[in-house]
C-alpha cells in the first residue's frame, strides 16, 4: 500500500470527522503538517480517538487490513506517531511494512 | 426491532450461551456466536465462529469477518467465562492468570472490537457478565470473584467513554444457575450459597435473557454503568 493511499485515507476520515464538528475549519487546507493534537489540532482527545478507529476500519473495509495502529510502542512513544496527519501516516506504514513482513 | 440487528454472544457452545444464542437466533436476531470448540447444536439465524476470546489475534480476526458479512453489530453479550472455587492458600498463580484472561481480558477485547464497529451507526448494547459472589464476598471465591469486580469496574468506566457513541454498556450478576461453570461445586455449597440469596431460588437461563432483554429494548437508551444482581442481591 503506497503511501498516498494511507494519506487519503487519514485525511478522508478526517473530513468526515471535521465536517460533523460544530466549529469551522477550512477541510481543504488539511496536509501533511496537519495537527492531530494540542493546542492548534483541529481535533480534541476523543475525536482523535475517533480518528484512528475510523481509519481502522476503512484499512478493513476497503483493503482487508486488520490492523492495530494503536498498539503498544504508539502509545509509550516520546514523539507520539498522532502528532500530524504526516507523522500518523508514516506510522501505519510502517505497520503495514511488518505485517506483510511477518506475513 | 430484532429484525436485521446483529448480536454477537461469546461462549455459546454449551449453557447460558447457547440458550441465549438460540433465544435470539428464534426471536430474529441476526447471531453470531462464537467457543474455542465446535458446538453440537445449529439453528437458523445462527453463525458460529471457532475462536478463543482471549487471544486479540483471534478476537480481530473475528470481528473482521462479521464487519465483512454483516456489515454492523447492534448488541454484545459477553457471556463466556470460568470459574474455579479454591481457598486463597491453595490457589496457583496459573488458575488466576487463566480466569483473568477469560473472564475480564477477553471481555475486554470484545467491548473494545464490538465499540469500534458499534460507533459507524451511533448505536450499541454491551453485556457484561458478573456474578452475586461480588457483592455476597463468597469465601473460597476470591480470585473468580475479583475477575468478575474487574468486569464491573470496567462495564462502569466504558459506560462513560463510550456513552459519546451513543454504546450503553451494562452487567448482569446471575445468582448460582445449574451449568458447567458450577459443576464443580458441591451441592451442599450451591445449597449454602442460595440460602443467602434475599430470593432462595437458583436462577434460571430465563432470568438472564429477561434482564437482557431489558437492557436492550429502545426504550433502555438511558441506562448505561448499570449492574443488575439476581437473587435480590444488592
Amino acid at each position: 500500500m503506497e503511501r498516498t493511499d494511507i494519506l487519503e485515507i487519514v485525511i478522508s476520515s478526517l473530513k468526515e470527522i471535521v465536517s460533523n464538528q460544530d466549529h469551522e475549519f477550512p477541510v481543504g487546507d488539511l496536509n501533511e503538517a496537519t495537527r492531530l493534537f494540542g493546542p492548534s489540532s483541529v481535533l480534541d482527545s476523543l475525536t482523535l480517538v475517533s480518528l484512528i478507529v475510523d481509519v481502522e476500519q476503512k484499512l478493513a473495509e476497503e483493503y482487508g487490513i486488520n490492523v492495530a495502529i494503536a498498539d503498544e510502542r504508539a502509545m509509550s512513544q516520546d514523539k507520539s506517531p498522532f502528532r500530524t496527519i504526516g507523522t500518523l501516516a508514516g506510522y501505519i506504514q510502517l505497520l503495514l511494512e511488518e505485517k506483510s513482513q511477518n506475513g | 426491532m430484532a429484525e436485521h440487528q446483529v448480536m454477537l454472544i461469546t461462549g455459546t457452545r454449551k449453557g447460558i450461551g447457547r440458550y441465549l444464542a438460540e433465544y435470539y437466533a428464534g426471536c430474529g436476531y441476526l447471531v453470531e456466536g462464537c467457543s474455542r470448540r465446535s458446538p453440537d447444536w445449529e439453528t437458523q439465524n445462527y453463525f458460529h465462529h471457532l475462536a478463543d476470546v482471549s487471544d486479540e489475534a483471534q478476537v480481530i480476526k473475528m470481528f473482521g469477518e462479521i464487519r465483512k458479512r454483516r456489515g454492523r453489530l447492534d448488541i454484545a453479550i459477553n457471556n463466556a467465562g470460568i470459574a474455579s472455587m479454591n481457598h486463597l492458600l491453595l490457589t496457583p498463580a496459573s488458575t488466576v492468570d487463566s480466569i483473568f484472561s477469560v473472564n475480564f481480558k477477553a471481555t475486554f477485547l470484545v467491548c473494545r472490537e464490538s465499540a469500534k464497529l458499534m460507533k459507524k451507526n451511533n448505536f450499541g448494547r454491551i453485556i457484561n457478565m458478573s456474578t452475586v459472589a461480588v457483592p455476597m464476598l463468597l469465601a473460597g471465591e476470591a480470585v473468580y470473584a475479583a475477575s468478575k469486580s474487574a468486569v464491573e469496574t470496567l462495564t462502569r468506566i466504558i459506560a462513560r467513554e463510550l456513552a459519546e457513541f451513543g454504546i450503553t454498556c451494562n452487567a448482569i450478576g446471575p445468582s448460582p444457575i445449574g451449568t458447567d461453570l458450577i459443576r464443580g461445586v458441591p451441592a451442599e455449597k450451591i445449597g449454602q450459597i442460595i440460602e443467602r440469596l434475599p430470593l432462595k431460588t437458583k436462577g434460571k437461563f430465563e432470568d438472564v435473557a429477561n434482564i437482557i432483554d431489558f437492557f436492550i429494548r429502545p426504550e433502555s437508551q438511558n441506562i448505561t454503568g448499570q449492574v443488575i444482581y439476581m437473587g435480590g442481591v444488592s
